[in-house]
């Protein structure tokens, strides 16, 4: 495991708690340090300026949504890595022509996605 | 007795000893009709007015009728001491002299001012006759020289066509007009009508004493009756004038007379000068105008009907050609003020509804809605008009409105009654008068009747198209959220399955995760199984008798077991009834279906309720043979806004749920002939209340179950 690799830190925003359970164990297995929240709202309210190498938000969530979060973090860390682990069809196509056309479509990491792809993508991110 | 014959003689010699014949051998009376070069034939020809002078010396009267003009006025002049009886007619082509024996005619025709080379002479009776009616019909179209000469050196002119803009010279040129005439047939609009009356109704009077006489051949006119004009027209028709009306006038008001035409080059209208006024005595615009009056004549309804049909409230059938735009405004403006029954708009781009509705249309069809008018709108729908749409949405909410493609014209028609159909024009315009281009506007019923259905093919073609993308939507809707909700437990499943070589000491975590989602994944199969099913009416119900008490208290002992996993004791479960405890409610109905119904209740109960209790309560009602059943709860209730749509598809109240629950409950409940329904707990102040009923078994079949 590069040792560099191994101290990078990453925030996880996804309302369902097996798949942030699923990210924690993977990420934790393969050395980063991992926070995790169901809430986005309380993922703001935790939420720490330049400190995150990656932050990955789901798309979909109640009380506020992936963008709104993004939007969020955005005035918060304005250099923040941030990209979408998501589902929803709909919502990223919507999402590329509003407000936010500017965002590449390399941060969208659709579900499902195995194990071993998932880190292939995160380890692109946070070089990139 | 002399021979009848008819002969011709030739060369210009024989025809001249042939007129010369005539003119000597001739007892009583000579009639000629010669053309305007004859004259000074008879007076430079030394022979010829000889015998002129010989015959009216004889004692013979000579009538002669020709057409006196500049070139040939000093000849006419010396004519007249020759002749008994000189008169003027227009246009004179063919020449011919006759007699009470004889008949003489050119053959031929001839250069001007040359005798002719041919000449046909006869004393056939029966032709002589003949000709001789023809003179009488072309002396009663005469006027005599004296006048005609008059006029001429006065300079009156004649033959000459001439525009006129000073108002008062305006009416002066109409008085002469009226003055002068034997006959006048007028053409008017309403308005003109008011101002031919103001102006010109003291001579009108005398010209009615003139054809009581028997001077005048009398006055008629031709205009559009209406309300506004009705009493004038009463007041022409009691003095003896001829009155027509008809609904389409053309868009120029006139006069013809014998003599003369008059026609307004602009309008007439509410009585206000007409601006130009093109006068003529060309024939071929005296004719041109007398057949378009006798055509519009002829179509014309008698005054004293139309009076009737208004006076009686009945409009008579009309169909317009209006190419008065602000006419047309205000057709419009008055036809949405009226509707009573229906009214149906269609209009022809998303401008359209911002100019009608600064006509006030709009305002006119919100109130005409609210009256209880059925109101519908077919109009391109965009940000243009979106205030608009907004303004009706709010006021009139019973207007139905559904969105149309772009079309070439608008249509409006009211209460079954009335049509007004407008070219577009100017689609940018502001103003309806600026954008419209041809108006056709008629109550015709055949019309009316047409267009209606037109309308209504339209107004369907929309729906079906509006129906097509909310179909559409609620595809990709769907798309979107099955795509969602399968792929989060895939995600799981996919995830755990490769982490179980990493942690072999938390296989049965993850294998837990890993079931749990599995469980999920077949349980939203099932549901979209279920919708599917539902939608394309396969969903199948295995009926079979039972005691829906029996399958309530399974579910209870079921979700009492839930219930500790899922909120710590902070939820109760309660359930209710008032039966005794050997009373059976049979129901016949899919116990798995029902089971599942219930189940989803209580499941979205749990789902969200924090704290308090969820309770289950039946009763039955033999009065309306069925049972009911209540799932109550102390949970955070159902948002007004959803409401309305809760049992429709992908409505849901949370981000797990599939939005298929209810629905599929809903379809399960009404394929059992029941009814189900949900509201929120006003009287604990919180939580929600859904109940559904159930017909219960016939009474009968209850009995042979028991036995």
């Amino acid at each position: 495991m590069n040792e560099e690799i191994k101290r990078k830190r990453i925030l996880v925003v996804d309302d369902e708690s097996d798949l942030t359970l699923f990210y924690r164990m993977s990420l934790e297995y393969h050395g980063f340090e991992v926070e995790t929240f169901n809430d986005p709202r309380k993922a703001l309210s935790n939420f720490k300026t330049d400190y995150y190498n990656l932050i990955i938000l789901d798309i979909k969530m109640p009380n506020m949504d992936g963008f709104e979060l993004y939007t969020e973090i955005r005035k918060r860390d304005k250099k923040a890595n941030v990209c979408f682990l998501t589902a929803s069809e709909l919502y990223y196509k919507e999402f590329r022509m509003k407000e936010y056309s500017a965002l590449d479509k390399s941060l969208f990491i659709r579900k499902p996605i195995g194990n071993e792809d998932m880190l292939k993508e995160i380890y692109r991110l946070i070089k990139a | 007795m002399i021979k009848e014959s008819t002969e011709i003689f030739y060369g210009i010699d024989t025809v001249m000893n042939t007129v010369l014949q005539f003119l000597y051998h001739t007892k009583g009376k000579i009639d000629a009709c010669v053309d305007y070069t004859r004259p000074s034939l008879a007076i430079d020809i030394i022979i010829l007015k000889r015998a002129f002078l010989d015959a009216r010396k004889r004692g013979v009267r000579l009538r002669y009728v020709t057409e006196i003009n500049k070139d040939n006025i000093s000849y006419c002049k010396q004519l007249m001491s020759m002749v008994d009886e000189l008169r003027h007619l227009e246009g004179i082509k063919g020449n011919f002299y006759i007699s009470e024996t004889g008949y003489l005619a050119p053959a031929t025709f001839h250069e001007a001012g040359e005798p002719a080379a041919q000449i046909i002479y006869s004393n056939v009776k029966e032709l002589i006759g003949h000709q001789k009616y023809v003179f009488e019909t072309l002396w009663s179209k005469t006027i005599p020289a004296e006048q005609r000469i008059r006029e001429i050196e006065e300079g009156v002119e004649h033959h000459e066509t001439v525009i006129i803009d000073n108002s008062d010279e305006i009416i002066r040129e109409i008085y002469s007009l009226t003055a002068t005439s034997n006959q006048l047939d007028t053409c008017l609009t309403s308005g003109g009508m008011q101002y031919s009356h103001k102006y010109f109704f003291d001579i009108k009077k005398k010209l009615l004493d003139k054809q009581m006489r028997g001077e005048h051949k009398g006055l008629r006119y031709i205009t559009s009756i209406d309300n506004d004009n009705l009493d004038l027209i009463k007041l022409y028709l009691k003095k003896g004038i001829k009155i027509r009306h008809v609904g389409n006038l053309p868009p120029m008001s006139f006069g013809v007379s014998d003599k003369k035409i008059a026609v307004t080059i602009e309008k007439m209208e509410n009585g206000k000068v007409v601006q130009s006024l093109l006068l003529s005595n060309e024939s071929q615009y005296l004719k041109h105008f007398s057949s378009v009056f006798q055509r519009l004549w002829e179509n014309g309804v008698e005054a004293t009907e139309r009076i009737h049909e208004i006076e009686e409230g009945v409009e008579a059938e009309f169909y317009n050609v209006i190419t008065d735009n602000e006419k047309a405004s205000q057709i419009l403006i008055d036809m949405t003020k009226s509707v009573r029954k229906k009214a149906l708009i269609f209009l022809p781009n998303d401008k359209a509804l911002v100019r009608i509705d600064r006509l006030g249309i709009i305002d006119s069809l919100l109130r005409a809605s609210r009256n209880g008018a059925e109101v519908k709108i077919i109009s391109p729908l965009s940000e243009e008009n979106s205030e608009i749409q907004r303004k009706i949405l709010e006021n009139a909410p019973d207007i139905r409105m559904l969105d149309g493609n772009i079309s070439p014209y608008g249509m409006y028609i009211i209460d079954h009654e009335k049509f007004l159909r407008a070219e577009l024009k100017k689609p940018k315009a502001d103003k309806f008068s600026d954008a419209i281009g041809l108006v056709v506007y008629s109550n015709r019923r055949t019309t009316v009747d047409s267009f209606e259905s037109v309308f209504e093919l339209l107004w369907n073609e929309r729906i079906l198209v509006e129906e097509l993308r909310k179909a559409d939507t609620m595809q990709k809707e769907f798309i979107s959220i099955a795509a969602h909700e399968l792929k989060t437990p895939i995600q799981a499943i996919l995830g755990m399955s490769g982490l179980l070589k990493y942690y072999p000491e938390k296989t049965d975590q993850v294998i837990e995760v890993i079931s749990r989602n599995a469980i999920r994944l077949q349980r939203l199969s099932a549901h979209i199984l279920d919708a599917t099913r539902i939608e394309s009416q396969t969903l199948k119900l295995e009926k079979e008798r039972f005691d829906i008490r029996d399958l309530i208290s399974t579910i209870i002992e079921d979700y009492k077991e839930r219930i500790k996993d899922t909120t710590n004791d902070r939820v109760e479960l309660i359930y209710n009834d008032n039966f005794n405890i050997s009373h059976a409610i049979i129901v016949e109905a899919d116990k798995e279906r029902i089971n599942q119904v219930i189940s989803n209740l209580l499941s979205n109960s749990i789902q969200f309720t924090n704290d308090g209790h969820i309770s289950l309560e039946m009763a039955s009602s033999d009065q309306n043979n069925e049972v009911i059943v209540t799932v109550r709860d102390t949970g955070k209730g159902i948002n007004p806004e959803i409401m309305p749509r809760l049992f429709s598809k992908f409505v849901t109240r949370s981000q797990q749920g599939t939005g298929l629950g209810l629905f599929i409950s809903k379809n399960i409940i009404e394929s059992h002939g029941g009814k189900i329904w949900a509201e929120n707990n006003v009287l604990e102040g919180r939580g929600t209340i859904f109940s559904f009923t159930l017909p219960l078994a016939s009474k009968n079949r209850v009995k042979e179950g028991r036995r």
